[in-house]
């Protein structure tokens, strides 16, 4: 059994590179956090007023009706969700392949195509979570097969990496906020 | 036709969501997500938000059966969903810990519920390994709240039957309790008078 990801350090680790890179590119972005289907929180941005706990759960309660919805109607899945506010709007969408929710909040000084833009991105670049292994991996018993390649990268021009410099498997390919 | 919005509430695990789907005449609507939780209840997903079905008893009353996530962290929906229902159906697995405690828990968080309609209580399963009996529970439940009458039941949530008598319980408790608040003059007509 894996560990969940709002116990995993190295998950909870990329999870908040993830959340500063999305704010590096919209300032406006007061609040988000990434949290687990079942309402636990994996790591948050924070203005500090926010209780990102409570937030988790009702992230994934909101997530849960919307896809029951998309469900209902037979409309496929539910790509993303927003909510506009008159101060605000939140917009949160599942993390591609795994577990996860990303919520955001972002202020209304924002268009809402950038909000959809940055928090498609933050889920793209959630989605290649590295995930703690809980013990000793078996001894193969066969030739393991290739790794797969790297994903294409969310900027589009990234620099030639120092191979010299020893890197973290986990460190950020772009910046060190992971953008 | 009559209506009644009946809240099934208790512990993660105690099989609300099972005994919605055994009940329900349509297609429950359910807000499943992966559980992290394995350690607290051993299975794979766990509803987050809730489940909804409905059933019709004796051709006269619509039953709106409401399911809520059992873990606290998501008692906002606790409050919403309990704003609309009018009676309660409690489950709670013996095997849990501490389930005695875990039902008084729950009759505290949804007194109003039983002052609004009605509360009915199905031990779960009891089968599983040994733990309080009923004599148990009714004991622990007339200390902490002496003022309610709360009929107690072992149910399997899986069996169909067993789940709908709970709930004729709790309907007729509910129609009883209707009957006589129309028939006992207030306060303030008695005063008039």
């Amino acid at each position: 059994m894996s560990i969940p990801a709002h116990l995993d350090p190295q998950v909870k680790e990329h999870a908040a590179r993830v959340l500063a890179g999305m704010r590096e590119f919209a300032a406006s972005m007061i609040y988000a956090a990434v949290l687990t289907d079942d309402g636990f929180e994996v790591a948050d941005y924070s203005d500090g007023r926010t209780d990102a706990s409570r937030m988790a759960s009702m992230s994934s309660s909101v997530q849960a009706l919307s896809d029951a919805v998309a469900r209902e109607l037979r409309i496929g899945t539910a790509e993303y969700v927003i909510i506009a506010s008159d101060q605000g709007h939140v917009l949160q969408r599942r993390v591609p392949g795994q577990p996860l929710v990303l919520a955001a909040l972002f202020d209304t000084y924002e268009t809402l195509g950038k909000a959809i833009a940055v928090s498609k991105m933050g889920a793209q670049r959630m989605a290649h979570s590295p995930a703690s292994e809980p013990g000793p991996a078996p001894a193969p018993t066969a030739v393991p097969e290739p790794a797969p390649a790297d994903p294409a990268p969310i900027v589009a021009a990234v620099p030639p990496r120092d191979e010299t410099t020893p890197r973290s498997i986990y460190a950020p390919p772009v910046s060190a906020s992971g953008w | 036709m009559a209506e009644h919005v009946i809240l099934f509430t208790g512990p993660m695990g105690a099989g609300k969501t099972t005994a919605i789907e055994k009940l329900s005449e349509i297609d429950v609507v359910r807000t499943e997500a992966a559980n992290t939780e394995r350690q607290v209840a051993d299975k794979a997903t766990t509803t987050v938000a809730l489940d909804y079905g409905e059933i019709v008893l004796d051709d006269q009353d619509k039953v709106r059966l409401y399911g809520i996530p059992g873990q606290r962290r998501f008692d906002f929906m606790w409050t919403i969903l309990k704003e609309r229902a009018k009676g309660m159906v409690l489950l709670v697995h013996n095997d849990a810990d501490d389930p005695i405690g875990r039902a008084v828990e729950y009759l505290d968080e949804f007194a109003d519920l039983y002052a609004k309609g009605g509360v009915v209580i199905g031990i779960t399963r009891i089968d599983i390994a040994p733990g309080p009996s009923v004599t148990d529970y009714a004991a622990a439940l007339a200390v902490a709240h002496p003022d309610k009458i709360v009929p107690i039941y072992t149910v399997d949530p899986r069996q169909r039957d067993q789940m709908r008598t709970l709930l004729m319980t709790l309907v007729a408790n509910i129609e009883t309790r209707d009957m006589f608040v129309e028939r006992v003059p207030q306060r303030e007509e008695l005063v008039a008078e």
